[in-house]
């Protein structure tokens, strides 16, 4: 579905002439690479034997009977580092590898993405520097910490909203001062090739789920921020029957002026060099979102969305804080399972809807909750 | 020796909503050959500190894309030529004919978007700019391949901006040259002038950029002599007196 760097109308490189050579070598390397069957390989022996892919594909029983439906959780906060990131992380640090480069840039929201960036360089032995926005490494202070511990350079993106739009403001402009360094970027965003790069490496969360299910679900839900373990679990089901739906983060309500919930309230634009749906006034000046979660805490997402959205391929809906908060709590006590905020606005979107008993319903479990104990400490008053 | 050609780069809206006139009437007066106008965004990706700051400010100061068309048409410049900067997704959501049409009425015939490739711009942009009379002014850096350079410069009016070294505006302190480059673009028989920018702060530095090259582009350190206390005025003259020296 992605045509020279093109999601629909979605997508495309738009950068600086200084970073065309980088990105024109990253397109090069990445065809070449991903269908080369010794690359695969490498890849999917570490997704084994290191992340410990594949992750189990767990019934929940009590929320199904809570919901009244067959109600599966994709347990990728069972990965290696704690959530899906890794995936990504290592596919990209193998092309890094093979191109080469002895310097990694990335940026970080809640911090899963840089863990898992500074893991996978610690692995291969090569120093990455990591932006993350001012106010995230004070809401996510253990992931700060295991970065740290990893070896990392952690910088502080003391910009705008000091979130993650900024952080990735900072590790493209680091990057145009560093052009042989290499950028690991951590979502389906940014210029062409990453959002289809980061859609590949993440698409074995949809190719274990049809394998793991043995039949097509009825829906696939996930949450979105820049939409990267939505678009991993989405992958092999679009264009099926599965009804897949993407929930982003609703902050304190859609219409608060407090959110992040970019499909509902943006309008097409370009943010981090590809054209996709962000959040803007009509001087196309990018607005600071706000969530509580700082993965979903972005005013942009991916142009694979984009073009889902707007096709009707997939749903998107909203989930508030206060809801992300409940749904935590709902799934910890019913299940044993704390789940990562980001997580929590999936599991959310479950009391959303009506479902029939036959109903199979997958939720994409995307990262677990330790980074964010101090936040429920918080809200849920433990 | 040929006079080199001198532009001068400020943010629209800094360090007052109001100081686009007096600026632009000041560089005009001093016979700066071009002024570019930095349209502010809040995501300025290719640019350094300072003019992050200063497009930060101008946004508090309460600039928009149709006050800062409303400055530019109240004075008209008789030497210098007016050039416009700003960034894609300002230009695309504001509504590239609109802007466009904007510039032709303020007499502005070139425009800088320093995130739109020439593939793009040619694919999607090309016959509006004809249209409104507007030319691109297009990027080079020292990592350009030279059928590439050769390919900007023909699609790039009144100049080409070539970049001195992989960096974004204003990072860095000392300037840096890479020698080779420069002759070898020196020796490239290009159909439009060639304008050296980033890092040049002073008129030593000046003289360096613009060596192999026929001008040079000063924007991070002109921001900081528009930003700093004292007269406005006076501090732009003695800043364009020290480089025309």
């Amino acid at each position: 579905m992605i045509s020279k760097g093109y999601y629909g109308n979605y997508g495309g490189a738009f950068i600086p002439e200084l970073l065309r050579p980088n990105v024109v070598e990253l397109q090069k390397a990445f065809e070449t690479l991903s269908t080369q069957e010794a690359f695969k390989t490498e890849f999917y022996s570490l997704l084994r034997d290191y992340v410990g892919r594949p992750t189990p594909l767990y019934k929940a029983n009590n929320l199904s009977e809570r919901f009244g439906a067959q109600i599966y959780l994709k347990r990728e906060d069972l990965c290696h580092t704690g959530a899906h990131k890794i995936n990504n992380t290592l596919g990209q640090i193998l092309l890094a590898k093979h191109m080469g480069k002895r310097h990694v840039i990335a940026e970080t929201g809640a911090g899963q993405h840089g863990v898992a960036t500074a893991t996978a360089c610690a692995l291969m032995d090569i120093p990455c520097t990591v932006y993350m926005g001012e106010k995230d490494i004070a809401r996510q202070a253990p992931n700060v910490a295991r970065m740290k511990m990893l070896g990392a350079e952690v910088v502080a993106a003391t910009s705008g909203s000091k979130t993650l739009k900024d952080a990735t403001n900072e590790a493209i402009r680091a990057w145009i001062n560093r052009p042989d360094a290499y950028y690991l970027i951590g979502s389906v965003v940014g210029p062409h090739p990453y959002p289809e790069m980061v859609a590949y490496f993440q698409s074995v969360i949809s190719d274990e789920i049809k394998k793991q299910l043995n039949q097509v679900p009825d829906y696939i839900i996930a949450c979105v921020g820049g939409g990267s373990n939505a678009a991993g679990a989405f992958y092999h089901f679009i264009d099926s029957e599965t009804q897949l739906i993407g929930v982003e983060a609703a902050g304190e309500g859609v219409d608060s002026g407090k959110s992040a919930a970019t499909l509902a309230l943006g309008t097409p634009g370009v943010l981090h060099a590809s054209y996709s749906y962000m959040m803007q006034n009509e001087d196309g000046q990018v607005l600071e979102p706000h969530s509580i979660s700082a993965g979903l805490d972005y005013p942009g997402i991916g142009p694979l969305h984009a073009h889902l959205f707007e096709t009707g391929k997939a749903q998107f809906t909203a989930i508030t804080d206060q809801e992300a908060l409940d749904a935590a709590l709902q799934l910890t006590r019913l299940e044993g399972i704390i789940p990562a905020l980001e997580s929590a606005h999936a599991m959310a979107q479950l009391d959303k809807m009506t479902f029939a008993a036959t109903d199979i319903v997958v939720v994409n479990l995307s990262g677990r909750g330790d980074k964010d104990m101090s936040t429920y400490s918080k809200f849920l008053d433990l | 020796m040929k006079r080199k050609l001198l532009n001068i780069y400020f943010t629209a809206g800094y360090p007052k909503l109001d100081s686009t006139i007096e600026i632009l009437k000041t560089l005009d007066e001093a016979e700066v050959d071009f002024i570019e106008v930095g349209i502010p965004y809040s995501d300025p990706l290719a640019d350094g500190p300072t003019i992050q700051e200063s497009s930060h400010r101008a946004l508090k100061n309460g600039i928009n894309i149709e006050t800062i068309f409303g400055q530019l048409r109240r004075y008209k410049c008789s030497f210098s030529e007016l050039i416009i900067m700003a960034y894609y997704n300002s230009v695309l959501t504001f509504g590239m004919g609109r802007f466009l049409k904007e510039c032709k009425e303020a007499g502005i015939k070139s425009l800088i978007i320093p995130d739109l490739p020439l593939e793009e711009y040619q694919v999607r942009h090309q016959a509006d700019f004809l249209r409104y009379g507007v030319s691109p002014v297009f990027l080079v850096s020292p990592s350009t391949e030279t059928e590439r350079i050769e390919l900007l410069a023909n699609n790039s009016q009144p100049f080409l901006y070539v970049v001195s070294s992989s960096s974004t505006t204003g990072t860095s302190s000392k300037l840096e040259i890479d020698r080779e480059f420069f002759e070898n673009l020196n020796a490239l028989d290009l159909p439009v002038p060639c304008l050296t920018g980033f890092n040049i702060s002073d008129k030593e530095s000046f003289e360096r950029a613009t060596k192999f090259t026929d001008g040079g582009i000063i924007g991070s350190a002109f921001i900081r002599c528009i930003g700093a206390q004292g007269n406005l005025k006076s501090n732009i003259q003695t800043f364009i007196s020290n480089f025309k020296s």
